[in-house]
């Protein structure tokens, strides 16, 4: 059945995607032309920039974003091209480079304050993941969209994301250390094999959810590969059922399974009176491999949920 | 399978197809108004001394080593004006890791993508008779969207996974010395998982709206798993979950605000078939559960140097199983146990935060939030506050400081499920950790120094200090810290470098009981102390030997964990993983290059920990023991790859 629904998913998309590039891009009404002309003043026009900037112009059209405005614009404020992010450039241009009022410069040091640089990208970037933008962790400590993104010099300008460092992993790391750097860990998710990065989990742009995750909590983040555990169960593990991250560590662990502490002490953080410290069976010798491997779980396999008749103790 | 192998047909006819149309390549032109970009590396890659699969250990977790012949490439075909394009990427076609990525589009217009990969989770390398204990997971993705006007999007996404493969599992019992003994046994996996989601969205500059109707289905293709007679293991039953999710936003004229906000609506439901441990049908389940979350936030500057942020979330889940027949018979009606495990809880979480940037040299930032979780049934209800204060200084231009501190309360109501010493015919004798009183503090700073344009220093120091009051027994306290530097010098156009070292220490404690209370070490219990240390060390280091002819790049990962468990019995647990690889690149024209790289990896663990493991139980046990989940062998490898490449 998902089969099919793949195959009819792909042929509607190949459909739609026909149908598009066949119809002509929709030119501005008269009327925003109108509306262009006047919002034109103080604009000194893309070739103007260009007479100065051919390097970086020449860069810009490589990218979406400059095949957009400079080719196909389709909407007024794109077809200012480069002024639509850095603003009226007329000044700049007479004073022969050297005087900036009015404009918004997004180079490291330069006076233009983060809100008005994001502003910029936000007149068209406001969409899909980055409606949460506003307010989020990365707003609140001042980041720019230029912080991690580059629009028209830098290593990954031709890149997917147009991330300012090569890779996810080396954006986030400067911040964020002690995560990145836990996949080198034991237990770890793929993410120094490249199966996953920061962004599989993480919308860095913002979202509802606390610590920028994608999904509406923890556990239905974790049920986007491991929708085993999703439930519901006969018998259920309440910590299971309210946070994954009660027991497991998602950035890495020295312990099986992205544990967070080893298995043996880590159940007994709340079961405190079940069974004897070295698993001594009653009027029996000790059998110390009962605490490692998977310790409690080598008997309590289904801890996660049972589905069993008979499963109340996570055994069957 | 078969479809399998017609995708893969149709991703190396996409790969061939541009290649036979590129006739003399470069930057190619083809035909007026098409151009094709990228590159594409042929090659081969072999292991110095060629283990055998059970000798590569651990190193193989997730993918095999890239041997044989190997395949990159990633093309892009545009249109002349940039603005249709078409994207390949493929990665070691054929092996274990594969990845095949094909995109196209109509810059603004449309955009569809067209998604495979392939890994491997290999849980265990030292059975005697099994060489790779392991699932293969498939997964295949479409996703786009079209966006008939620059303010509309309609978008879709499917996703499907599929495991299948051996997983090490165990069951209780079987050991004639009497309780707490379990055998091992590979527990079959055959998992199908797809998530489907479509929506549409509406952006304008004043407001945005968005509407998704995700669609989650989790199939087990093998219901249960007779291990021996009297004991049939249940495996995860097939579940669905359906979620539909409103969002959007709306800027107001004053201020800079905007307001935000998030609602979604998921409905679980479980209908698999409940079997007892005989391996008797009971009947299907017929348990569900639903959950919501809202959210509303605001955010406002009323004027360029302070921002502030209201918000208000919460999360919902609800059990709706208690009028279900067969739980009723498999809780024996008793009703505190039934509530014990399917009550229902209520998350809500207040935040106030604002920045305030006193000038471009120096920021504040103060946020306090509330968090209250209400459960049903007496099972607990949690009040959590947490006030934080960060600062953020720009003294300089070469330097950065910004620090944080949170302190964070928790308390907490019915959380020991049962007093010490109440003990009665429940025998629940439970501390619940994440609900019980809790004092949190949390640390956090970083230090950036950019003495001159060509380096660049940090420090990261952090610390956090979990202390559980009011806890005689379960967690008592878990604290630690890390601190590290890094360095990245660019030396001259030729060599630049790069340094990195970590620290961290963990230190946790749990004060235990025992069932038998005679034997309790003194009033108190035992009381287990675990000390984790972390080492991290990466460097690269990247030389143009011969300016833009000759290039050799080179990088290092080691990490070191050490895990003392302050016990006779157990051993100290100590790690090790290091990653070695060095990349010589000579460049023959502007697009054809020759690569030749070396990988080193190795990793070791404590051997100790698993002799321990397999201490005490009858040989004739030995061997199905050690199929248990994490135990890997030393590995060292070396692994030389040779490529030809070349760049429209």
């Amino acid at each position: 059945m998902s089969r099919i629904f793949i195959l009819a998913l792909t042929l509607f998309f190949l459909m739609l995607g026909f149908f598009f590039s066949q119809a002509p891009a929709k030119e501005p009404a008269k009327e925003s032309n109108k509306k262009a002309e006047k919002v034109n003043e103080g604009y000194a026009g893309t070739e103007t920039c260009q007479a100065c900037h051919s390097e970086v112009y020449e860069q810009l059209e490589k990218t979406a974003m400059g095949a957009l405005f400079l080719k196909k614009p389709r909407t007024p404020s794109e077809k200012l091209g480069c002024e639509t992010c850095h603003g009226p450039g007329t000044v700049h241009a007479d004073s022969g480079g050297k005087d900036f009022s009015g404009m918004v410069r997004f180079t490291k040091g330069a006076s233009s304050p983060v809100p008005a640089r994001n502003d910029a990208c936000f007149k068209c970037h406001q969409k899909r993941g980055r409606l949460f933008w506003a307010g989020s962790v990365h707003d609140f400590k001042g980041l720019a969209c230029t912080t991690c993104h580059v629009v028209h010099t830098g290593p990954g300008v031709t890149r997917r994301y147009q991330l300012a460092s090569l890779t996810v992993r080396e954006t986030c790391l400067p911040c964020h250390k002690e995560q990145v750097r836990a996949e080198l860990r034991f237990s770890h998710h793929p993410q120094r094999e490249g199966k996953m990065n920061c962004s599989s989990c993480h919308n860095v742009h913002g979202t509802a959810s606390p610590k920028l995750i994608k999904e509406l909590s923890n556990k239905e983040l974790c049920f986007k590969c491991h929708a085993q555990y999703r439930g519901p169960f006969l018998f259920q593990h309440p910590p299971v059922m309210e946070d994954c991250f009660n027991c497991h560590q998602p950035h890495g662990s020295a312990y099986p399974n992205l544990l967070k502490s080893p298995a043996i002490r880590l159940c007994r953080e709340c079961h405190i009176t079940f069974h004897e410290i070295n698993f001594l069976p009653r009027g029996a010798k000790a059998r110390p491999n009962m605490m490692v491997g998977t310790a409690c779980v080598n008997c309590h396999r289904n801890i996660h949920g049972s589905n069993n008749f008979n499963g109340r103790l996570f055994f069957f | 399978m078969m479809i399998k192998r017609g995708i893969l047909v149709i991703f190396f006819s996409i790969l061939v197809i541009p290649l036979t149309c590129a006739g003399g390549f470069a930057e190619l032109n083809l035909g007026k108004n098409l151009e094709l970009g990228g590159y594409i590396h042929l090659g081969g890659g072999f292991l110095t001394d060629a283990p055998r699969d059970r000798d590569r250990g651990y190193l193989e977790k997730y993918e095999e080593f890239p041997e044989g012949f190997l395949a990159r490439t990633n093309l892009t075909l545009k249109s002349k004006d940039g603005l249709h394009y078409y994207k390949f990427r493929m990665t070691d076609p054929g092996d274990i890791g594969q990845d095949y990525l094909l995109q196209g589009g109509r810059v603004g217009l449309y955009h569809v993508e067209f998604e495979y990969g392939q890994m491997q989770n290999l849980y265990s390398t030292v059975n005697p008779f099994e060489d790779q204990i392991r699932i293969l997971l498939d997964k295949w993705r479409v996703a786009g969207y079209v966006s008939p006007l620059p303010s509309v999007d309609f978008f879709a996404e499917n996703t499907s996974q599929q495991r299948k493969g051996k997983q090490p599992s165990s069951l209780f019992g079987d050991c004639e010395d009497g309780a707490f003994s379990f055998t091992s046994y590979l527990r079959p996996i055959d998992y199908s998982q797809n998530d489907a989601k479509i929506g549409a969205a509406i952006y304008r500059p004043k407001f945005q709206f968005r509407v998704a109707y995700h669609n989650s289905t989790f199939e087990d293709n093998i219901k249960g798993f007779l291990v021996r007679p009297g004991a049939f293991v249940s495996l995860p039953p097939s579940n669905k979950a359906n979620y539909v999710t409103a969002e959007g936003a709306v800027n107001l004229p004053f201020f800079k605000t905007r307001i935000t906000g998030s609602y979604s609506w998921g409905w679980l439901s479980q209908d698999d078939i409940v079997f007892t441990s005989d391996g008797g049908a009971v009947g299907g389940a017929g348990l569900s559960a639903s959950t919501s979350a809202l959210d509303i936030s605001g955010v406002t500057r009323p004027w360029d140097k302070l921002t502030l942020k209201f918000s208000y979330r919460t999360y919902n889940f609800e059990n709706k199983d208690l009028s279900n027949i067969i739980l009723q018979r498999a809780f024996e009606g008793t009703a505190p146990l039934l509530n014990l495990e399917h009550y229902s809880y209520f998350r809500q979480t207040i935040t106030g935060a604002g920045s305030y940037r006193l000038h471009n040299k120096v920021a504040f930032d103060f946020a306090y939030t509330y968090q209250k979780v209400d459960r049903t049934f007496d099972q607990g209800h949690t009040s959590n506050n947490t006030p934080q204060v960060g600062v953020r200084l720009f003294p300089t231009s070469w330097l950065n400081l910004i620090a944080n501190y949170a302190y964070s309360t928790r308390k907490g109501s019915n959380f020991f499920v049962l007093e010490r010493g109440e003990r009665d015919t429940l025998d629940l004798h439970t501390f619940k950790t994440y609900t019980g009183d809790l004092n949190r503090e949390t640390f956090n700073l970083i230090a950036e120094l950019f003495p001159r344009d060509n380096i660049s220093f940090s420090f990261n120091f952090s610390s956090f200090s979990d202390d559980f009051d009011n806890s005689a027994f379960g967690l008592l306290n878990d604290r630690g810290w890390s601190a590290g530097a890094d360095v990245s010098w660019r030396l001259s156009n030729r060599v630049a470098l790069s340094l990195g070292y970590d620290h961290q220490e963990i230190k946790t404690e749990v004060r235990t009981s025992t069932e038998e209370i005679s034997l309790v070490t003194g009033d108190d219990g035992p009381l287990l102390q675990t000390n984790d240390s972390y080492d991290t060390f990466t460097a690269k280091a990247d030389f143009v030997l011969i300016p833009k002819k000759l290039k050799l790049t080179t990088g290092v990962s080691y990490s070191f964990s050490r895990s003392n468990f302050h016990s006779t019995v157990i051993p100290i647990l100590k790690e090790q993983f290091t990653d070695f690889n060095a990349f010589l690149t000579y460049n023959f024209n502007e697009h054809w290059s020759a690569r030749v790289g070396y990988i080193y990896q190795s990793f070791t663990v404590t051997k100790e920990f698993q002799e321990l493991f397999l201490s005490g139980v009858p040989a004739e046990a030995d061997q199905r023991l050690n199929t248990l989940s994490g135990f890997y062998r030393d590995s060292d490898v070396h692994l030389v790859q040779t490529f030809l490449q070349y760049k429209f």
